[in-house]
């Protein structure tokens, strides 16, 4: 995919001419505060993570080949400093109990035995926005990060794989991972505030 | 014969679960949305995901105050900017 950003833009952000970097911020900053706050973190992290973001790619302008877009370049930047910022306390939790759970809910020729629960109104409610909110708490930085940019950025699996540095078959398995959480997490969280 | 074509619920739930749940050949494609008008459990399922979708689309926008948007701009400019 082509670049959207000229060679004559990239000189004029490396002689630091105001108005080449104004463009710059003005442009991208909104899609990096967005996915910030998707991945779940509170303003003042979005704001010092796009900064980050920001002068990470100013400071290295000669690596960007221009093979992307520079909207996916800046976003594989975000999330690899989301990343280091979240290192300490995040692990990539093993999905095998809710796999299992999932096999579960079928018998042997593939039909539910224990069917889904919990709500399926058409309109959404603020309640259970609030649920999924909840619930999105709880899957990993890939996984938000992955299923943000596929649902409310549209991006390509192309673009996304390179944001992620992962392959075709990884993102399918964190956007499955991602959507079998949030709906056993929505049942969950649903049945127990009926029965509250 | 169509039951004997007509994917199970475990096989629908997991088209829905990668998102492909409509980019399959046409006769597959047919029999997943016949499944679905057929099955309670799986249309439920299915709508839950859509539902799901949605809201994730909507979990960063209120945040995404102009004022805010417009205030981090400055600040981050100011930032950059060599000194």
């Amino acid at each position: 995919m082509p670049t959207d950003i000229s060679k004559d833009d990239i000189r004029a952000l490396k002689e630091g001419r105001d108005g080449a970097m104004a463009e710059l911020v003005n442009s991208h900053t909104q899609t990096l505060l967005a996915v910030s706050f998707a991945m779940g973190f509170s303003q003042a992290d979005a704001e010092e993570l796009a900064q980050e973001t920001f002068a990470a790619f100013l400071s290295a302008l000669d690596r960007f080949e221009g093979r992307s877009q520079i909207k996916t370049y800046l976003v594989g930047i975000l999330y690899n400093k989301a990343a280091d910022f979240r290192r300490k306390s995040y692990r990539e939790e093993s999905l095998d109990k809710i796999q299992d759970d999932f096999e579960k809910r079928f018998n042997e020729s593939g039909l539910w035995s224990r069917p889904p629960l919990g709500p399926e109104e058409s309109v959404l409610t603020g309640e259970i926005k609030e649920l999924i909110a909840q619930c999105a708490e709880g899957l990993t930085l890939s996984q938000k990060t992955a299923f943000f940019l596929r649902e409310s950025e549209g991006e390509s699996s192309e673009d996304i794989c390179n944001i992620l540095g992962v392959s075709y078959t990884n993102l399918r398995v964190l956007l499955y991972r991602a959507r079998i959480k949030l709906r056993e997490c929505l049942e969950k969280k649903w049945e127990s505030g009926k029965h509250d | 014969m169509i039951k004997r074509l007509m994917p199970s619920c475990r096989e629908v739930s997991e088209k829905v679960l990668v998102g492909e749940l409509f980019n399959a050949p046409l006769l597959q494609r047919g029999l997943l949305r016949l499944h679905l008008m057929l099955c309670e459990h799986c249309r439920r399922f299915s709508r839950q995901l859509e539902m799901i979708s949605k809201t994730v689309e909507e979990i960063a926008r209120p945040q995404l105050d102009p004022r805010v948007v417009k205030a981090a701009k400055r600040r981050i400019l100011e930032h950059l900017k060599p000194k």
